[in-house]
């Protein structure tokens, strides 16, 4: 019969030397009688005390985050230059609670054509209950402001001609504020709209021209 | 969910302790990531957090637990081989009390004589066979495996005491 020394032997043996050892070899040595159970026990302690008092390796927390948060939260696509300068102008819009799809800005200083289909077309819908979104297709100003005008129960003042021709392509929900579309719009170089009392007041900044 | 940015704060607070703990326990870096990693994910998915002064805990402890469920999946011979309990008993104490012993632990070691001491901390500091350390030391094997087997039972006295 195997004394104890001779399994606290074994069990050093078996730890200097695992790969001599089948599983359940390993099993019974370990578990043979208390004292081998006791001994590979405050082995294994030992094993982690050294562990634990070394000095704390420097660990990274940053890095260790940015594996945490890719792996966890969701990841976004890398963006192209110029899909990062559409988002960030589509992610203004989107903050000033009007969703646009596209928004196109073109001047027209020759034509000051009324063309009866876009008379039509503002008449149309300041009479139609507007429903979101409303789309305006190149479209002037002055006819834009009827319509949202009339939904805001506001009036309209143009205080320059040139203003009142520019043309827009965009998207507009009615759902959101006057104050955040006058916002948007406000973003165009030229062009300044504001709000006093009931009154929604529009002119250019750069070429300026007497409305009156 | 947890909000992301008070998910961040801890993390970044407690990551580096958690971590160590976990390290401390399993003997891998890669294992002690994933563990410390599934404790923050359980947090995140939770509405509710301990307050401020228990937090610390709280996450110790799901480490603790964390490295007990793992130990307990692993194989008898990966347990032997990483010198991991293959009991639970070492594993049932509370966090604070399992770091105040592997503390004492150190501190008996290091009061041990020589040569006791120098084997002690080559066997598991630098994991050395009895072998290498009888190279080392210039020493006869078996004379190694004795003053390492008392060492071993002068620990185990003191911590009964």
């Amino acid at each position: 019969m195997d004394t104890s020394n001779d399994n606290i032997r074994k069990l050093f043996d078996m730890l200097d030397n695992p790969a001599a050892y089948s599983e359940q070899e390993i099993f019974e040595i370990i578990n043979c009688d208390e004292e081998t159970r006791e001994t590979y026990r405050l082995m294994v302690e030992a094993k982690r005390s050294s562990r634990w008092t070394q000095p704390q390796l420097s660990v990274d927390v940053d890095a260790a985050w940015q594996r945490f948060e890719q792996k966890h939260y969701p990841q976004q696509r890398p963006l192209h230059h110029w899909m990062r300068i559409a988002a960030s102008f589509i992610g203004i819009l989107f903050i000033s609670g009007i969703a646009f799809a596209v928004i196109h800005f073109v001047r027209n200083h020759s034509v000051e054509l009324q063309a009866p289909q876009t008379e039509e077309t503002n008449i149309e819908l300041a009479n139609q209950e507007v429903a979101a979104p409303v789309r305006f297709d190149d479209v002037r100003l002055d006819s834009i402001l009827t319509v949202v005008s009339a939904h805001y129960g506001k009036a309209v003042s143009f205080r320059s001609e040139e203003a009142k021709g520019m043309k827009f392509i965009m998207a507009w929900n009615p759902d959101s504020s006057l104050t955040s579309l006058i916002d948007v719009l406000n973003m165009f170089d030229g062009l300044l709209l504001t709000i006093q009392q009931d009154t929604i007041f529009v002119e250019t900044t750069e070429l300026k021209e007497d409305a009156e | 969910m947890l909000n992301k940015k008070i998910l961040e704060g801890l993390f970044r607070q407690h990551y580096s302790e958690m971590f160590h703990l976990a390290r401390t326990l399993l003997g891998a870096d890669e294992e002690a990531e994933d563990i410390v990693q599934d404790v923050f994910v359980r947090l995140m998915e939770t509405d509710i957090i301990p307050e401020a002064e228990g937090i610390r805990a709280y996450l110790m402890t799901a480490v603790h637990h964390g490295c007990t469920n793992f130990i307990r999946r692993t194989s008898m011979r990966q347990q032997m081989e990483s010198l991991l309990p293959v009991d639970d008993s070492t594993d049932l104490q509370p966090i604070d009390q399992l770091t105040e012993r592997l503390d004492a632990i150190q501190a008996y070691a290091n009061e041990f004589t020589e040569p006791h001491r120098s084997i002690f901390h080559l066997r598991f500091d630098e994991n050395l066979t009895l072998k290498e350390i009888a190279q080392r030391l210039d020493m006869n094997q078996n004379t190694v495996y004795k003053y390492l087997r008392l060492g071993i039972q002068q620990i185990r006295l003191k911590l009964r005491h």
